[in-house]
Order: C-alpha cells, then sequence, then structure tokens
C-alpha cells in the first residue's frame, strides 16, 4: 500500500512532465496503478516528442512512477492546492491499488462531486450512509439502493436513480460486485470520504489489525475476544506465514477459522430484499437473541427494520444491548449545505469498543 | 491568442473606476477587464503571502469544478465562496494564473461580450433607412454588431465580422467594453504536446475487471470528456463539424441552412443522438435541436434571434460562434479542417502523369494546395482567422 508521505526536500520546480501527467490524472480521476504507470510512461513520450532534449527525472518503471507520485504531491502542497495524489487497495474481485486525486481541504466536503445536483448528492449520501450501516455486510443490494430514492428532499424516479447508480460506479464512487450485483463503496470514496467517514460512522469504522488502514471487506478475527477485521488481500498475506495467526490476539488462524466481513458476511438471499435499513425503532432485544426477527406492528415504510440482514449468520454476537443508544434517530452533521445524515442505530460492530478494551489490558499485562 | 485588455490600451484603466473601491461595489461598475484590472491594482489588498495562496488555491478548485459542469466560473461566485470583497478578486485571479500555468499547464480566461442581436436590430433599421434613402445595399448587413454608443461593448475590436472600417472606428474610439466576469479554463501546453495527449492507444490490462471499461490509452480521456450531457466523443465530433460549417460560411449560419446541411449527415432536428457519456448522471435523450440549444448554453455557439422587422412575427434563427472561441479558436478550426480534407494524403505517391524529373512534386503540392486552401478559407470566413 502507497500511501505518499509529504516530505519537502526545496521548492520543485515542475516541468511540462508535471503539466501533462496531472492533466492526464485530473482527466481521469480515478485509476488502477496499472493505468497510472502507462500514463507516466506515456507522458514521458509525449514529452519527448516534443521536445527530443527532454529527460525523465525518475525511472521509467513503477517505481518511478510511484516516486513522481511523491514529487507530484508536494508540487502540489506548495501550491497550497490541497489536492493530492493517494492510494489504496481496492479489494474487490481482482485485487489492485487505486490511484485518485483526492481533495483534501477539510472544509470542501463533496468538493469533486459538485457537478451533481444536490437531490442526486443526496442519493448518494443516503446510499453511502447505508453502505456502511449495513455492517457486517459494508453493501446494499440494487433493490435497497433503488428504494432509497424515496425520502429524498425532492422527487427521484426509480429509473433516474438506476441511471445515478451507473453514473457513481463509473465515476469509481460505488462498486458494484461481480457475482453478487451488491454495492459498496470503491476506493475512491474511501478516500476520499476518509475524514467523513470517521466523523459520522467512527463506530462503524474499523482498522485492519495488520496495516491499521480502514477496512470494509475481508474477514474477522473468530476469537470472540478478539475479532479484529482484516483486509482480504492482508489476510492472505498472513495466510502465507508458516504459522498463520490473528496480528492482534496470536489465535492461529487454522484453529481459529475468521468469519468474512463483507458482502460474503450475508446470505445471497439478500441480495434480493428490498428492506432496507433506514431507521431502527426497536431497541435491541431481538438483535439480542441473535436471530432475525422481522418488525411488525406500526410499520411504515420507513421504519422497517433490517434484522434480516443481521440474523443470518449465527456467529453474531449479541452486543447490541451492551451498546446503549436504543433508538433510532437522524442526527444531521454539518452546516446546513452539507447535510449528512447520520444515522445512528443500534446495530454496530459490536467490538469497536470491546476490541480496544482488550488491546488496552493486554497492553496493560505486558508491562507488568 | 489575443486577450481582451491587450486592445484596450487607450482606455484610461484608473479613470473610468466610478468611486473608491469600497467593499461590495457592483461588479458591473467595473467597466474594465479583470486582467487590466490585476494590472491596475497595486499590492495584495492587505493579504499574506500565504492567505493569497490559499485563495487561490480554492479560486482554481472552482474552476475546476465550474469545467466539469461546463460553466464558466463567475466572478461574483468566486467572491461570494470565498467570502471576499469584489476588489480582491484580480489580485487572487492573478495569483491563482501563476499556479495554474506553472504546476497545470492551464490559465483562465475571461469570455469577450456575447454577440447582441439588440444591436443588430438597429443596425438593420439604420441601414434599411439608408438603403431606403440612398438604394444602395450594404455589403455587409446584420454583421455589424456597434451600437450607437449607448453600450460600451469593444470586445469585439478583434471582431472578425465588422467591416475593416468599423474595426478601425472602433480602435479609434478605444472604449473599454466592461467585462464579463466569466472564466473558462483553457490549456496552454504546446499543441504538439497535446496532440500528442490525445493519440489512443489501448492500455493492456493484467488482469482486466469484468464489466470494466478498457482504458483508451489516451492521456486525456477524451472518451469520458466532462461528465455533462454532451461529454461523449461523438458529440465532440458534430459539434466541431457545426462550428466549422458556421466558421467558413462567414462566420454566420441561418438556422434553416446549418440543418439543411446537417441532413447530409442524416441528422434532422428531432433526430436522437444516441451518444451518452458513462460518467453523465443525465440520461434525456438528446435531440439535435436540444444538442444546438445545449452547445448555446455552453458558450460553443451562440443561437441569435434576428426579428423580422418585416414581418413582426416569427424572428429568424442564425447561428454564430459562442464565447468559447478562446477556448476554440477559428486557427483550430482550420486546422481541423485541414487535417480532414488532407487526411491520408501525406503519405500518397505523387499523382501519377505529374511526375516531373528531380523535382519533389507530391511534397510540395500537399504544403501548396494546404496553403491555397487555408487562403480560401480565409476569404470565406471574411477576415482573418482567430486564435
Amino acid at each position: 500500500m502507497v500511501n505518499p508521505t509529504q516530505a519537502t526536500q526545496g521548492t520543485i520546480r515542475p516541468t511540462d512532465l508535471h503539466r501533462v501527467f496531472l492533466q492526464s490524472v485530473l482527466s481521469r480521476r480515478v485509476m488502477p496503478e496499472e493505468i497510472m504507470v502507462q500514463l507516466y510512461l506515456r507522458a514521458i513520450s509525449a514529452c519527448q516528442v516534443a521536445d527530443e532534449n527532454f529527460r525523465p527525472t525518475h525511472g521509467t518503471n513503477k517505481a518511478g512512477a510511484r516516486s513522481f507520485a511523491l514529487e507530484i504531491n508536494r508540487i502540489l502542497e506548495q501550491s497550497g492546492m490541497q489536492m493530492e495524489m493517494k492510494s489504496i487497495r481496492d479489494e474487490g474481485s481482482v485485487p489492485r491499488d487505486m490511484w485518485a486525486m483526492i481533495n483534501t481541504d477539510p472544509t470542501d466536503e463533496a468538493a469533486n462531486m459538485t457537478d451533481l445536483e444536490p437531490l442526486q448528492l443526496s442519493f448518494f449520501k443516503a446510499i453511502a450512509n447505508n453502505i456502511i450501516t449495513s455492517y457486517p455486510a459494508n453493501s446494499i443490494n440494487h433493490f435497497q439502493a433503488l428504494s432509497l430514492t424515496s425520502g429524498l428532499p425532492g422527487q427521484l424516479t426509480k429509473s433516474a436513480g438506476d441511471t445515478l447508480l451507473s453514473t457513481f460506479v463509473a465515476r469509481g464512487w460505488l462498486a458494484k460486485s461481480v457475482k453478487r450485483g451488491r454495492y459498496s463503496l470503491a476506493p475512491r470514496a474511501i478516500m476520499e470520504l476518509d475524514n467523513w467517514l470517521l466523523a459520522e460512522h467512527e463506530e462503524y469504522i474499523q482498522k485492519c489489525g495488520r496495516c491499521s488502514k480502514t477496512v470494509l471487506s475481508g474477514v474477522i478475527c473468530a476469537n470472540s475476544e478478539c475479532e479484529s477485521h482484516i483486509h482480504k488481500t492482508c489476510y492472505t498475506l498472513l495466510m502465507t506465514g508458516r504459522t498463520p495467526a490473528c496480528p492482534v490476539c496470536k489465535k492461529d488462524f487454522a484453529t481459529y477459522d475468521p468469519k468474512p466481513l463483507g458482502e460474503k458476511a450475508v446470505n445471497r438471499v439478500e441480495d434480493t430484499t428490498t428492506q432496507i435499513r433506514t431507521k431502527r425503532k426497536r431497541n435491541t432485544e431481538s438483535g439480542a437473541n441473535g436471530r432475525a426477527g422481522p418488525s411488525r406492528g406500526g410499520d411504515d415504510d420507513e421504519e422497517d427494520e433490517l434484522e434480516e440482514e443481521e440474523g443470518q449468520t449465527d456467529n453474531e454476537e449479541p452486543e447490541e444491548g451492551s451498546a446503549g443508544a436504543a433508538g433510532g434517530s437522524s442526527v444531521q452533521v454539518g452546516n446546513g449545505t452539507s447535510q449528512w445524515k447520520a444515522a445512528k442505530t443500534g446495530g454496530r460492530p459490536k467490538r469497536a469498543a470491546a476490541a480496544k478494551k482488550v488491546q488496552s489490558t493486554q497492553s496493560e499485562e505486558e508491562s507488568d | 491568442m489575443p486577450r481582451s485588455s491587450s486592445t484596450q490600451s487607450q482606455s484610461q484603466p484608473g479613470r473610468r473606476r466610478r468611486g473608491a473601491p469600497a467593499e461590495g461595489e457592483e461588479e458591473e461598475e467595473v467597466n474594465m477587464t479583470s486582467e487590466e484590472e490585476a494590472t491596475a491594482t497595486q499590492g495584495t489588498k492587505g493579504m499574506s503571502e500565504e492567505v493569497l495562496k490559499k485563495k487561490a488555491a480554492k479560486l482554481i478548485r472552482l474552476a475546476f469544478a465550474s469545467e466539469l459542469n461546463k460553466k464558466p466560473l463567475k466572478r461574483a461566485d468566486v467572491s461570494t465562496t470565498l467570502k471576499q470583497p469584489a476588489n480582491h478578486f484580480p489580485v487572487v485571479l492573478s495569483k491563482a494564473q501563476e499556479t495554474l500555468k506553472k504546476v497545470f499547464g492551464m490559465e483562465l480566461v475571461e469570455l469577450k461580450q456575447k454577440y447582441k442581436a439588440g444591436d443588430d436590430l438597429r443596425e438593420i433599421e439604420r441601414q434599411h433607412d439608408e438603403a431606403v434613402a440612398s438604394q444602395t445595399a450594404e455589403a455587409t448587413q446584420a454583421t455589424q454588431k456597434k451600437g450607437k454608443g449607448r453600450r460600451r461593448q469593444d470586445s469585439e475590436d478583434e471582431s472578425e465580422e465588422s467591416e475593416e472600417e468599423v474595426v478601425e472606428k472602433k480602435k479609434k474610439k478605444g472604449k473599454a467594453g466592461p467585462s464579463t466576469g466569466l472564466f473558462i479554463l483553457r490549456s496552454i501546453l504546446a499543441p504538439k504536446l497535446v496532440n500528442q495527449m490525445a493519440d489512443p492507444q489501448p492500455i493492456p490490462v493484467e488482469h482486466p475487471v469484468q464489466d470494466e471499461e478498457p482504458d483508451n490509452g489516451a492521456l486525456l480521456d477524451w472518451q469520458n470528456g466532462d461528465s455533462t450531457q454532451s461529454g461523449h466523443i461523438a458529440l465532440l465530433g458534430i459539434r466541431t463539424i457545426i462550428l466549422c460549417l458556421v466558421m467558413s460560411n462567414g462566420r454566420v449560419m441561418t438556422d434553416e441552412q446549418l440543418k439543411l446541411f446537417l441532413r447530409r449527415l442524416s441528422l434532422e432536428e428531432d433526430t436522437v443522438l444516441p451518444y451518452h457519456s458513462r460518467t453523465s448522471p443525465n440520461t434525456t435523450p438528446l435531440t439535435l435541436q436540444k444538442y444546438l440549444d445545449l452547445l448555446d448554453r455552453q458558450h460553443y455557439l451562440q443561437k441569435v434571434r434576428i426579428p423580422n422587422p418585416a414581418a413582426l412575427d416569427s424572428p429568424s434563427i442564425e447561428w454564430r460562434w459562442g464565447q468559447r472561441q478562446v477556448e476554440f479558436s477559428e486557427q483550430a478550426a482550420a486546422t481541423f479542417i485541414e487535417n480532414v480534407m488532407f487526411h491520408g494524403r501525406e503519405e500518397d505517391a505523387p499523382a501519377p502523369g505529374r511526375r516531373r524529373a528531380g523535382a519533389n512534386d507530391g511534397v510540395l503540392d500537399i504544403a501548396e494546395q494546404k496553403k491555397r486552401m487555408r487562403k480560401n478559407l480565409e476569404r470565406a470566413v471574411g477576415g482573418d482567422l482567430t486564435g
């Protein structure tokens, strides 16, 4: 995982290569590393055609491209642009590193989505919210996504919603899984919305036990006292060791076969359900039983609870009760213009707080 | 590409400004271009280097966002978003231009005044009167933009449409036109470089992801273009052709005429153009007529309604180039025409039978033909090509 740091080593004078490369990146916004490297190489040859005396200052290979990206970031920083090139791994069907030009101005949310109409932006936010709160699935199916066209501050038809979903995928905000057609947050969204995710959904955001970056899909340590979340690729890497074990609690994977995180955490039946979690009315009794309790009585569409999604897997720890917040509430966050609603529900990942406790007790023990 | 400021040297920037630079001063009262203001303004209006840099960066990001929507950046919007008094704009703009040029190879260009049909009407009337009086027809009609001094719209001083004398008159008067306060982004990289950047070669991907469209491989991703309704490359092609047609016709073409030409490409006004950029959320079917109107809104074309003085009913419609000619200039259009007409002929061997001993006729012929075509084109357009 490459995240260029901002080490400054004196002012850098941009050349045409920087400009060409920047324009190419800006015209795409997000691209797999393979493409990014190719763009870099082609930018070099373009400059050489235009000026036969041109010589690249970094290697003409992947490593050269990466260090060139570092330089680009330094130049952007010098100019106060508050933009930078970042990369994270796409844990989709083909794991690969994705690069994107990210806006880093914390006061400028959704800066890269300004060409969307407010209503379209609200739709995206509703989807993003639901994806996060769909933990551990961290994904929603097509019907659930479409159902979010209602409840918006305005009229959005299902067919418009349909097109928008394709647009979001084309632009790299959402990923649609090939096998099950479920929508999850794509690398660009995860990078771009990093601050927002942490602010609004702190209790949902897990960091990988191996690399410490945000993890939405992969595995969960089966040790009920640990339950660390690990990226798929991080887990694959761990499995190549001699005695693969959880990096946090050290229990070996052979005995404690990890549980899935992400779409694999939910049954395929969930791929066609139309129920969506918007608010959680009840407190978490039914959740405490670890079983699906279909909500009845007094439901209107918006109040449907989605215990089915959670209740399917047997290993779910009945911890919702202890988590505290019973009622469902929508909290409006941010200033008037950016109304990102955080739906605080009861179905949070249980071990966010508990895991921290375990780690602190462990370290306590160690220090003794 | 000449900037509007360079030809308005005869105006006195300082004098015309009404009142001291006060807060909340109306944009309309500044009757010089933003660039003139920048040179006239001294100092950094009390902003520290850091603050200025930050504001300039924000301006640039606003410019990027506007470009995504294919909408010009409005000076007033910038001042609002940056929460600053109007007279800070030139200084911040100047700093932004510096960064744009150095880091991105781009610049912000101010749009010139729109061609106003209203002026035409007066002109038509005036000419009509004259014609009636003297029974002589004016050689060029309804191409005069010049108002009768009621509006100071000099931005057409480099106007291609006016007769030479009118241009001279304007230059003599040398009045500064009010700035539009509208800006668009433009790449300033050398054409040679841009050509390289547009060249597509599919990038072989080791593990292609299912359903993912392969990258076209050109540095500038024209496949998706901007994410507006008109982002598709085929629509860009149609637009370029329309611009070339209008230009070659003397910089103006009636609606009827244009549609007649487009019919040859099997495009009727209600033909649905089945081109849609994947990254555009807009899916309403785009007919040719709608596309023409869209081009008008995007400032590529300008739809001019000529009220018919004789018959007071339906105005006739004519098309001219819009304010975005700073982005795609007449010279660029001429080059496009040249490329189309001479496509593939560079490598042609000299025509058999024409071969003369010793002369590399083939090459000369082509170059000569190109020159000739360019000359004819200029004549057809009605003046030197801008840009």
